[in-house]
């Protein structure tokens, strides 16, 4: 099974990297933590395989996200995009070779919808890899025929377009959620929820990725 | 602005025609929807009904069949969906690209709702589901009017609709968000724990809440979108029927202020006299619906 590490927006040091023969860089979750050019060029010269990971888009997130995803794939900076927004995937058609993955988003969608349209549909957008940390999903993701890379150790449970750190919807921002995950408890709760980003999670750590996954995504520790 | 009201039954229906609603909509038990059970309609009569009532005033019903739906249950929807358009019912309510798809090979003449859960916060997304023959969209309740132009003043001729956020707002993406809900909590069994957006966490520094913009900053977009061309505006179904009818009396009322031509301070203003928490779902969300007589506003 291929190991890959959720590296986000910023080049971590190379001692991060050390085991891991992917990255995925990007956000499923906030389009303002693209990253630059720049980094995913790093990745790809500390020999790591890259994925770029986008989120649900605005207009102006949309263009800014096709727009890294054509050039990076171009200069061989990327092979795989993780796509979230139904809007992304005419773009990204145009670009042969780049392959792509239904992100946890799309995939709440994509992985209920009839099946015989859904895999017509993930054919002709050249949709080949599913993302998940839920076990039912993927194996309804396997079911289409698609090969399934998961997540751990925490599981998304939702997310918001307004960003709780800096409270504004805008594109532009501080990226004060950079190193910033909160644990939140609350008494009620049987467990604590993960605050990263705009996205929620909670600890999934009796959840273990499916023998038949073909890769597992891990976060930054 | 035209007003879009759902329903849970005839009562409720009289009662917001009545009132001013521009269309009804409703669900039916069986065809799936994103509201609780007991918010839709026993069958396919009790919507006639309220179709026939609507049809009185000239009014349009939809129906709400906005989830994700499974291959087995499109026959018998397909099939409700045609008798439905047969007694009048004007359009349906969907979110699930397979399923409009095949709806729209079926040539049912029913005007096409794209549901606010479907995911479309931009102008690609609604290319794709304009590719797929939808006639309106509701914008997503987190949409803000900045990023909506092309949405409000799309090429496809599609027909939009708000949410009034600064008295009816979800902190996370309604169609992303898998954390426990009253929503969800159909057996009725409903704690502390179902009402996870509205809990104070303790973590960060001065505690936790999910937040959410500003009464002042959803007034604004209030005001913008309605000068933005929004087409209609939604006062969702609610298990409360006294909240919603409170809801529906307090969005006609900011309404009535633009349709006057009020400044936006002056709206701004306005808005901020009104009592609403636009995330109040605690004791509200108790099922009461309206009585046979109508309810008080």
């Amino acid at each position: 099974m291929e190991k890959a590490l959720l590296t986000g927006r910023l080049l971590p040091p190379p001692r991060a990297l050390k085991g891991f023969s992917r990255a995925v860089a990007g956000s499923e979750f906030c389009q303002n933590r693209l990253p630059e050019p720049g980094v995913l060029r790093g990745l790809r010269e500390a020999g790591l395989g890259v994925t770029l990971a986008t989120s649900i888009l605005t207009d102006a997130g949309l263009s800014s996200a096709a727009a890294l995803a054509a050039s990076a794939f171009r200069r061989g900076f990327i092979d795989e995009v993780i796509v979230n927004d139904w809007g992304l995937l005419e773009p990204l058609g145009c670009l042969r070779g780049l392959r792509l993955s239904a992100g946890r988003l799309l995939g709440v969608e994509l992985s209920a919808t009839e099946p015989s349209w859904t895999k017509r549909f993930l054919a002709e957008h050249g949709v080949v890899f599913a993302e998940t940390d839920d076990l039912a999903m993927a194996a309804r993701m396997r079911a289409l025929g698609l090969k399934v890379s998961w997540h751990g150790p925490h599981a998304f449970r939702a997310v918001t377009t307004f960003c709780p750190y800096e409270r504004h919807f805008r594109s532009c921002c501080g990226f004060s959620c950079e190193g910033a995950s909160l644990t939140l408890k609350n008494h009620h709760l049987d467990a604590p929820l993960l605050l990263d980003g705009k996205a929620y999670f909670t600890a999934a750590a009796s959840t273990s990725a499916p023998r038949w996954a073909f890769r597992v995504v891990l976060r930054v520790p | 602005m035209k007003f879009t009201v759902g329903v849970k039954s005839a009562a409720e229906a009289e009662w917001f025609l009545g009132r001013g609603a521009d269309e009804l909509y409703c669900g039916i038990a069986g065809l799936m929807n994103n509201r609780l059970p007991k918010e839709n309609l026993r069958g396919a009569e009790a919507a006639v009904e309220i179709v026939r009532l609507a049809a009185a005033r000239g009014a349009r019903v939809f129906l709400a069949v906005n989830e994700v739906l499974p291959a087995c249950v499109y026959g018998r929807a397909m099939d409700t969906l045609a008798e439905l358009r047969r007694k009048g019912l004007f359009g349906v309510i969907l979110r699930d690209p397979a399923f409009i798809a095949s709806l729209r090979r079926r040539r049912s003449g029913l005007y096409v709702t794209l549901s606010t859960l479907a995911l479309c916060f931009n102008r690609g997304s609604l290319d794709f589901f304009a590719g797929l023959g939808v006639d309106r969209l509701v914008l997503p309740m987190q949409m803000t009017p900045e990023n909506a132009g092309s949405l409000l003043r799309n090429r496809h001729g599609i027909e939009t609709e708000v949410f009034c956020q600064r008295l009816y707002y979800g902190v996370n993406v309604d169609s992303m968000c898998f954390l426990p809900c009253p929503q969800t909590a159909e057996d009725g069994d409903r704690k502390f724990r179902d009402f996870t957006c509205l809990l104070r966490f303790s973590g960060p520094p001065g505690g936790y809440r999910m937040p959410m913009p500003s009464p002042e900053y959803m007034l604004n977009a209030f005001y913008d979108f309605y000068h933005g061309g929004a087409d209609y505006v939604k006062v969702a179904r609610w298990p409360n029927t006294l909240r919603q009818a409170d809801l529906f009396m307090k969005v006609r009322y900011l309404v009535k202020l633009l349709d006057k031509g009020a400044t936006r301070k002056m709206f701004v203003h306005e808005g901020m006299k009104i009592d609403s928490k636009p995330l109040e779902y605690g004791k509200s969300f108790t099922y009461r619906p309206a009585p046979s007589a109508a309810p008080r506003a």
